[in-house]
């Protein structure tokens, strides 16, 4: 029997305010809170509630078969405790009701694996601990900020102890074999390697709505289909996308919320599927294979690698100029004044170098779409000008 | 005597220099015996001025983002005109681009200017205005007077473009008379253009004494205690962010500055179509800790950055003129100039450089930075200048050339 992994990934960044080279050493207040909250609440009220609403009918319709697994960044969750409460507390439903297993990451959705492994384990303990308090387990399955994976994320994921890695199943991560195989990572084989189909994930998270696309109109029963042609002797099938890819990226009205009703029932039918979390997966299946990652594969754009972060100038450098405080920031933290270690978290949140992005084509349209800014260069000059004050605050001078 | 004067754009909507100097000058003649009446392709709301009868071409408004940013940008090239009119006409009128725009309003001025006053000279600003210039003196049979404050050569070097460079070759062939803003400007405009020497007459711009000096003082609130904000001096480069104006120099010279003095600050003030270069070009350098930028400022930043700012560069590749050095001396802001300049002509003992010598610009930079005495001494230097400077003074001599003329 296949599993089914189906994952969503919940995220909102603390975005900034337009933040001038006047305020440096006179604005203390980096975050635009009213766009913040307008736009959890938004989210909330298109997907969120419909989404948590629709996940518990599925387990009350399908029982057992039926499991679903999520991530939630800390600053996500934040927002939500502060805006949009009740879409926290559909969550915690959802986890309490053993429908929802519940993944780790870092807390502020960063990039921290590659500049500073020490700040990268205090950030994925601090969120393991955070998850644990607010949905009552503690989480077993990893997966790394945009789902990137290397060698060195996997070693530090099992020594944390996570049993189960999600990662992206990119054509030059693969290659020959499948996607479709639970692989054991090198080095560390006590961890399971569950990687994303990315067709039919981005069939429903990207095309599923797209008219010029040849299988639009994509219903339930044509997407079962689509499961039916994995070969018999596949060991999971990872749909992994966004949350909101219900409701915010493909709008209610794209029937959306009608074929994800429906599409667990499809897949169900036929008695080859049955849907399970990643840790269920990663005890139930013995390993096909080691898989090997010597160089960070991501979930996003055509090169699935961290060009869409690090892929400019602009982006280097301000990564740089982030981590390079790191250590003032920690010795003012420690010396009372622990905010600015938050406030430094809330930048290391990977969307500030994400909008930074002069990717062109249609990954660039993905970009701009995401962007609270006008142009890359704006979301740059605004960080650095932020960073520049905090610079003074944590003592670090300029 | 009664004088037609062809303009662009007038205060308080300004992309430049231009309506600033052609306020100035307004104001300077009305101490003469010249009347001006002063004709725009369509004034903005809030123009008003005491010294001349202002005249509105009322050019179409009907998109009137095209129709504002036309007024707005005269020094964008035609093809980020093309670009920025493709980007806001959605009416599908691609026929639009600041040629045709030039056209439009030389016949606007033909037909807005009738036989009811008797003008004795017409005097043009800038090549957008020279056909209409031409064509409206020609028609009155009376002497044209045309005013160069940039030539296509100073605002695009090399990759200027032949269309523009056409209409003020026709300008200056044309004129009875042609006013240079520098004998820099002189210069530059005699080595790319055949024009006899014997029309160009050189009348720097006048300066316009800030207000805010002494009145301000004693109406504003006391000032806080005077700890500045950011401690680090700042080195400001304050002006449009296009290839005339030499960014990637002030960038380069900050890249060699930073390596021996970290704790400088570069802040570039502006907006233009290399800005975007110039911030990925900023982060390339390792300047991403160093230099910020604002955008364009408006009125009360622009004082705040220069009450700020510790030294003012003009790294200009050309600049006929260039008013903004002494603006900054009028603050009490010491500067250093590119020697490609106009403005090196009116300051005695200027720390002047050449656009491409960044070394040169580097040290100079680092030894102002040092000895802030030299601060006063550039400052008292810029007063000096700028007292001797007025438009007055200035206009008078633009009234020299009408009377060359017989006006």
């Amino acid at each position: 029997m296949t599993s089914i992994v189906l994952y969503f990934h919940v995220h909102q960044p603390f975005r900034l305010r337009r933040y001038s080279f006047f305020d440096i050493a006179r604005e203390e207040d980096y975050f635009d809170d009213d766009a913040n909250a307008a736009i959890v609440q938004r989210v909330a009220e298109r997907c969120y509630l419909p989404m948590n609403a629709l996940l518990l009918r599925l387990a009350q319709r399908h029982g057992e078969r039926f499991r679903c697994s999520m991530s939630i960044t800390s600053t996500a969750l934040e927002q939500m405790e502060r805006w949009a409460p009740a879409a926290l507390a559909g969550l915690v439903a959802l986890a309490r009701a053993g429908v929802v297993e519940f993944v780790a990451e870092t807390s502020h959705h960063s990039l921290a694996f590659l500049a500073n492994g020490d700040e990268f384990r205090a950030q994925v303990r601090a969120h393991t601990d955070r998850l644990e308090r607010t949905f009552g387990a503690r989480p077993r399955a990893f997966r790394n900020t945009e789902l990137v994976i290397d060698d060195r994320v996997a070693r530090v994921a099992g020594e944390l102890g996570f049993c189960a890695l999600l990662g992206e199943g990119a054509d030059h991560l693969v290659g020959w074999r499948s996607p479709a195989s639970v692989y054991a990572a090198a080095g560390t084989p006590d961890l399971k390697v569950l990687l994303r189909n990315y067709e039919l994930s981005d069939d429903i998270a990207f095309r599923f709505s797209n008219r010029g696309w040849h299988e639009w109109p994509l219903s339930a029963e044509k997407f079962a289909r689509f499961l039916e042609r994995v070969p018999e002797d596949a060991q999971q099938i990872g749909l992994f996308m966004d949350y909101e890819t219900a409701g915010e990226h493909q709008w209610e009205e794209t029937g959306i919320f009608d074929f994800m009703e429906r599409m667990p029932g499809a897949a169900l039918q036929s008695g080859r599927f049955t849907f399970r979390t990643p840790s269920e997966v990663a005890a139930r299946e013995t390993a096909a294979e080691t898989l090997e990652i010597p160089h960070p594969v991501s979930w996003a754009d055509a090169e699935r690698d961290l060009s869409a972060w690090l892929g400019n100038p602009m982006q280097s450098a301000a990564h740089a100029a982030l981590y390079a405080l790191y250590n003032d920031t920690r010795r003012a933290a420690a010396a009372g004044r622990p905010e600015l270690l938050e406030r430094w978290r809330r930048l290391s949140t990977s969307d500030h170098v994400y909008y930074m992005c002069t990717k062109g084509a249609s990954d660039g349209e993905v970009h701009a779409h995401f962007s609270p800014y006008d142009s890359p260069h704006e979301a740059y000059v605004t960080f650095m000008n932020v960073l520049d004050d905090l610079a003074r605050r944590v003592g670090a001078g300029a | 005597m009664k004088v037609l004067m062809l303009g662009w754009e007038f205060p308080p909507y300004i992309s430049g220099g231009l309506g600033t100097a052609c306020e100035g000058l307004v104001k300077g003649l009305a101490a003469t015996d010249a009347e001006v009446t002063f004709v725009v392709p369509r004034l903005p709301e809030g123009a008003v001025s005491r010294y001349a009868r202002l005249v509105d071409c009322g050019l179409p408004r009907e998109d009137r983002a095209v129709a504002l940013d036309a007024a707005l940008l005269p020094y964008l090239t035609a093809e980020q005109y093309e670009r920025l009119v493709a980007r806001q006409s959605c009416s599908g009128d691609l026929g639009e681009d600041l040629f045709a725009e030039v056209e439009r309003y030389a016949r606007a001025v033909e037909q807005n200017v009738g036989a009811d006053t008797a003008y004795d000279l017409v005097h043009g600003h800038d090549w957008m205005t020279y056909p209409a210039a031409i064509a409206v003196a020609e028609n009155l049979g009376v002497p044209l007077v045309l005013h160069v404050h940039s030539s296509e050569y100073d605002r695009a070097g090399e990759n200027a473009n032949a269309r523009i460079v056409e209409v003020e070759q026709r300008g200056l062939d044309a004129a009875d008379r042609v006013v240079c803003v520098s004998r820099f400007a002189a210069q530059c405009l005699r080595e790319r253009f055949p024009v006899k020497a014997a029309k160009l007459r050189v009348v720097h711009n006048g300066v316009a004494v800030p207000v805010s000096a002494g009145d301000d003082a004693a109406s504003a609130p006391p000032d806080e205690p005077r700890a500045p904000r950011i401690a680090e001096p700042i080195v400001l480069f304050l002006g449009r962010v296009t290839a005339q104006k030499g960014p990637e120099y002030f960038l380069q010279a900050a890249a060699l500055v930073v390596r021996h003095e970290p704790r400088v600050k570069f802040v570039m003030a502006g907006a233009g179509d290399l800005l975007p270069t110039m911030i990925e070009r900023a982060a390339e350098l390792g300047l991403a800790r160093h230099v910020h930028f604002t955008g364009f400022l408006r009125g009360p930043d622009v004082d705040r950055i220069y009450d700020e700012a510790a030294l003012y560069v003009l790294s200009s590749v050309s600049e006929p003129f260039g008013i903004a050095p002494l603006e900054a001396l009028s603050r009490d802001v010491p500067v250093i100039v590119s020697r490609q300049s106009g403005v090196t002509e009116v300051l005695s003992n200027v720390t002047a450089v050449d656009f491409w010598d960044v070394t040169a610009l580097a040290r100079c930079i680092r030894e102002v930075l040092a000895r802030p005495e030299l601060r006063d001494e550039m400052a008292a230097q810029g007063r000096a200048a700028t007292r001797v400077l007025t438009w007055e003074r200035q206009a008078a001599l633009v009234r020299d050339v009408y009377r060359e003329l017989g006006a």
